[in-house]
């Protein structure tokens, strides 16, 4: 069992990598393949993946996660995979994205360009096995644009409409397509929040929700924790009329 | 800025402070006596708030580094909390050599704290078992400490609540188990000297001993002696082992504030008559999990909210071992007297380890912790009168659960404060290093 957690120093995709490490500790053949931008702290994921399944392979891949040559020639170089997570992603600062087209342009890229690369390759990757399970990290931040995050909330939305075709082009295949979609999590990203939300889920729960729908094959959308698809179904079919008076 | 508490949710006004994840660079360039590291914010009183300042949090500094399973020595970052140590490693063989009663407290405040289990009396505190650590000071410099290196800034760190620098990671060595259940046995017993008798009859066979003792009107100081020892291999595969490591497995969790406390005289007196008779009737040996055995609290996600909107306090003295007994028959009077009964009061000995810490609570003698309800001045008036007692008798207060002391009570109980000051970061204060080391 090979898995790659593209940017593997988030919160979620070291928390499903743990997920996994404890899930598969006594068969032994487990792998692991840790991409992101930082040689240093991927390798501390890395150190703390062996601490917590000593019988797994753990490599660490180092890669412009800007670059689509850098990211195309890292997939290429990963071999066979079974699985393979992306979670790049930084929480954009709405204001700050409103006023500096730099940071606006830089969100953009973080989230919806460099994953779409990645999943781009990877599925082409999969193509050619013939089987295969991705699993791209979205947000609910992206069903509906809201006032309050929408620089991020919008790439996650293109990340959705990415995802959904991936999963009609291998619907009758191997390979298995999930888009995930957590709500606010407990994260890096939020524990310098001036304002946090007062109910963050816990990582561990979403990791372990998210790790149990890729080993079973689900393909399509995922919401974690589950409740969120019900809120999110609400906030979707609020008539603009109402969704506009809104302060959310 | 977030409004931030401790576990005892005393202060709710002017608590705001900044929460910033931390790696330990942060403390450079920093204004002197304006930030503070902070771990799970477990601690019950303000060792752990630093209300206009900046808080330090190792949240994000959650990674195990190294394991040796032929040493036991396991490296890793000062956030991880002892839960995560605990279910990783009991499959394993191996667990903590110490551990306090919930584990949901980081390693980094695990140290600055010194934390004491029920088997102080065999392994003394967390710090012993600390063969190094790595501390960034805001100068820039990250020392080395253990006890050969840097060994004076070692002692001082290891209870030194959080003053000394941020604690970026540690080397503690785990001890082996043969699996995660312990068998135990409860006791009732009548009074303090049944107690004392208890524990010395126990000390030598027995690596955990506590006991819950009545601190409400009828029957005040009888309780139940609850002592055990790890299980033998014969347990290691029992049903229900892994499964009761994962996390979240069968946790309750109180799930709002209450306006008021449900923590009163009745309830108090009513929860101590039911626990003692619940265990003087079910009094036997038993297999216990580790985790409701070390942990029984945690069982009940934020319990502190029982307690209501006004917090409580948590009053934790160790006094000498020889004038013990009167002292404590003292303490549980006093209590009685002023109608304020503890909803949950432990009592232990305490063995005769030299302290590992420079600043270290735990020492020599016998020691007796007590939740109360915060009723403003009336239960600020109790710890006084319990304060004079423990000085008298020569003992002190624990500052992780103080929010209270004044500095003579803190001077008499820990002599070493003109020689930690040495060793403080001067970027670093807290709540309580303002109200007990004057900065």
């Amino acid at each position: 069992m090979k898995i790659a957690i593209v940017s593997a120093t988030s919160t979620i995709g070291q928390a499903a990598a743990r997920y996994w490490a404890r899930s598969f500790e006594s068969r032994g053949n487990l792998e692991f393949v840790l991409v992101g931008r930082n040689q240093e702290a991927l390798d501390v994921v890395a150190a703390d993946l062996r601490v917590r399944a000593p019988e797994a392979k753990v490599g660490v891949v180092e890669v412009d996660m800007l670059n689509r040559r850098a990211i195309e020639a890292a997939v290429t170089d990963l071999g066979q995979l079974d699985i393979a997570l992306v979670c790049q992603g930084e929480l954009t600062d709405q204001t700050t994205a409103q006023n500096d087209s730099s940071v606006l342009d830089h969100s953009i890229q973080i989230n919806a360009v460099s994953p779409a690369l990645f999943a781009e390759a990877i599925a082409r990757k999969f193509d050619d096995q013939g089987f295969g399970k991705l699993a791209i990290i979205g947000s609910v931040a992206g069903d509906r644009g809201r006032k309050a995050n929408y620089a991020y909330g919008a790439s996650k939305t293109f990340l959705a409409t990415f995802a959904q075709g991936l999963v009609h082009r291998f619907a009758a295949s191997g390979v298995s397509v999930l888009l995930i979609k957590p709500g606010p999590t407990a994260s890096r990203m939020t524990l310098s929040l001036a304002n946090p939300p007062t109910r963050l889920a816990d990582p561990e729960t979403v990791a372990r929700q998210i790790v149990r729908a890729v080993n079973s094959g689900k393909r399509g959308v995922l919401y974690t924790p589950p409740l969120w698809r019900w809120i999110m179904l609400v906030v979707r079919l609020l008539p603009n009329a109402i969704f506009n008076r809104l302060n959310i | 800025m977030n409004n931030l508490q401790s576990w005892g949710r005393l202060e709710t006004k002017n608590q705001r402070a900044m929460l910033v994840g931390a790696t330990g660079r942060e403390l450079v360039g920093q204004k002197p006596a304006s930030v503070l590291p902070r771990g799970l914010g477990r601690s019950y009183g303000d060792v752990c708030l630093n209300p206009g300042g900046t808080l330090l949090s190792s949240a994000a500094l959650n990674n195990f580094l190294e394991f040796d399973p032929e040493t036991g020595l396991l490296t890793a970052q000062a956030g991880v909390s002892l839960s995560e140590i605990q279910r990783t490693f009991a499959p394993r063989g191996f667990m903590l050599a110490v551990t306090p009663g919930t584990q949901f407290v980081s390693i980094g405040g695990a140290i600055a704290n010194d934390v004491h289990g029920k088997n102080h009396h065999a392994m003394g505190t967390f710090g012993d078992h600390v063969t190094s650590l790595t501390l960034a000071r805001s100068d820039g410099s990250l020392l080395e400490c253990s006890p050969e290196n840097n060994a004076e800034m070692f002692r001082a760190t290891i209870g030194g609540l959080g003053l000394t620098g941020f604690i970026t990671q540690a080397t503690i060595r785990l001890r082996r188990v043969q699996s995660p259940w312990l068998e135990t046995e409860s006791i009732p017993f009548k009074n303090v000297g049944e107690f004392l008798a208890l524990s010395d009859e126990s000390e030598g066979d027995y690596e955990y001993s506590v006991s819950w003792v009545n601190c409400a009107t009828p029957f005040n100081g009888r309780g139940i002696f609850m002592r055990g020892n790890h299980a033998g291999p014969q347990f290691a595969k029992k049903a229900g082992d892994v499964l009761r490591s994962e996390p979240g497995a069968r946790r309750l969790a109180w799930p709002f504030e209450l306006p008021f406390s449900l923590v009163n005289k009745p309830t108090v007196t009513g929860f101590n008559l039911a626990y003692y008779y619940a265990n003087a009737w079910s009094a036997k040996k038993q297999i216990s999990h580790y985790q409701p055995y070390f942990y029984p609290l945690d069982a009940v996600a934020n319990w502190n909210r029982m307690y209501g909107r006004s917090g409580f306090y948590q009053y934790q003295s160790v006094v000498p071992r020889d004038t013990g007994q009167e002292v404590l028959q003292e303490m549980l009077h006093k209590i009685r007297a002023a109608g304020q009964g503890s909803f949950l009061s432990v009592l232990k000995t305490m063995g005769d380890f030299p302290p590992a810490g420079l600043m270290s609570f735990s020492r020599p003698g016998i020691t007796l912790a007590l939740d109360f309800a915060n009723l403003g001045s009336k239960t600020l008036r109790l710890f006084d009168a319990l304060d004079e007692i423990v000085v008298a008798a020569g003992g002190a207060l624990n500052p992780s659960k103080d929010a209270r002391m004044s500095r003579e009570v803190f001077e008499a109980g820990f002599q070493n404060v003109q020689e930690f000051n040495k060793y403080r970061d001067p970027a670093i204060s807290s709540a309580m290093s303002r109200r007990l080391l004057g900065s």
